[in-house]
């Protein structure tokens, strides 16, 4: 989906402030999309991701008296959702703690994986596990960076960061990302 | 970073561009839902509803009439703050040591004061050195607790860009170290203390809660 444009948003805001439902539509219709992919990849659940973005329209609509047009309303729309998805995932992951331990699969080790089980599935599962270890700033910055093409500028806005945070958050998570799956890519490469 | 890192950064790259693509959305469901809970939001109060200038001035008015009453009122003597021991025997206001070991609810405010204090002091005693392994693991508890009170604090952070760089830079410096004193490198170490220095973390608290180790901190965010 691609970004409104800048000139689209301010009739359109003043009259969603307003209550005009139809201006109200307008607003999910553009941006429903990207706070969706965004949920989606970082939480990997999407009756979660469809809460999170649920939640994320209502505290954004209910707020939007006090949004003055300083920013663009998909960067502002952004900001409430990363506080609401990573309060969610966070909530989320409580929960699964407390219901079933999350066990890495080490790649090569035959009692925990089938032969048969495509590379490609084994990798998307470590994808998954490595991912969900990663700190949540770190993670979010990642998913920004290399799933969403987000620049650096865009992720320090969205974020609420310096430029130089937001690189040293994809470094770091790089990095953590480099510890996890280095025996995957290894196997995978022999 | 060697090669090898680039070409893995390179294929995680890859991995992850394919990796959990969003499922087809049912846009219109999603509205109903989104409309159904909206609609059933409390009517604003009608404070809310006044323009800006007129709620200023009714700001205004109660603000008057607390400062004349305030002024108005028999002298007191200031209640002194209660203050425990911490972990390490130094006496801290009760308030504090308590958020260390229980939810409290806390105004916004004094939680931000004293994360700020407890966050300047850690970073205080990581860049005097860390001597011993004793030394190393009572500072991993509390460079966790604190991470845990700015991560909090960023969520619930009120629209002030200063305040915002400031937990968003606290809260990496605060991962790296608990990264740093947990395994004990050097690379880890000089890292750190490279980001404290370039970020003036210290400064900055202490420009933010300029009166630290007070028993009140005046916040200037």
């Amino acid at each position: 989906m691609n970004p409104p444009a800048d000139d689209e948003e301010p009739g359109l805001l003043e009259r969603a402030k307003r209550g005009d439902q139809t201006a109200l539509r307008s607003l999910y219709d553009l941006h429903v999309g990207r706070v969706f992919s965004l949920a989606y990849r970082m939480c990997g659940d999407q009756q979660l991701a469809e809460d999170l973005v649920q939640e994320t329209f209502v505290k954004a609509f209910r707020r939007l008296d006090g949004f003055r047009g300083d920013a663009l309303f998909r960067t502002w729309l952004h900001r409430v959702a990363r506080t609401v998805v990573l309060n969610g995932i966070r909530t989320a992951g409580r929960y699964r703690r407390r219901e079933v331990p999350l066990e890495l699969h080490p790649i090569g080790t035959q009692q925990h994986v089938a032969p048969a089980i495509d590379p490609d599935a084994i990798l998307q599962e470590r994808l998954a596990a490595a991912l969900d270890t990663l700190p949540e700033r770190a993670r979010l910055t990642l998913v920004l960076h290399d799933m969403e093409g987000h620049t650096h500028e865009q992720i320090a806005t969205i974020l609420g960061v310096t430029l130089g945070t937001s690189k040293a958050q994809l470094s770091r998570a790089r990095m953590l990302m480099r510890r996890q799956l280095r025996d995957v890519f290894e196997a995978r490469s022999v | 970073m060697n090669r090898r890192d680039d070409e893995m950064d390179d294929e995680i790259s890859r991995a992850l561009a394919t990796f959990r693509r969003v499922p087809k959305l049912d846009d219109d469901a999603l509205w109903s839902r989104i409309d159904r809970e909206f609609g059933e939001a409390p009517p604003s109060h009608s404070w809310r509803m006044l323009p800006t200038w007129r709620a200023g001035v009714v700001l205004a008015a109660a603000a008057s009439l607390a400062i004349i009453w305030y002024a108005v009122q028999p002298g007191t003597a200031p209640a002194p703050i209660a203050r425990v021991p911490d972990d390490r025997g130094v006496p801290v206001p009760a308030q504090w040591a308590s958020m260390h070991n229980s939810v409290v609810l806390t105004p916004y405010s004094a939680a931000l004061g004293g994360t700020l204090q407890q966050t300047h002091e850690i970073i205080t005693r990581y860049t005097r050195g860390i001597e011993s392994r004793d030394a190393a693991a009572t500072l991993l508890p509390e460079v966790r607790r604190a991470l845990g009170a700015v991560r909090l604090l960023m969520d619930a952070a009120p629209e002030s860009n200063s305040l915002q760089l400031l937990l968003g830079d606290l809260e990496l410096v605060l991962s790296q170290l608990s990264f740093a004193v947990a395994s004990g490198s050097p690379i880890a170490g000089a890292l750190v203390n490279q980001a404290i220095r370039e970020h003036k973390l210290l400064e900055r608290i202490a420009a933010a809660a300029p009166v630290l180790g007070a028993t009140t901190i005046l916040l200037r965010i």
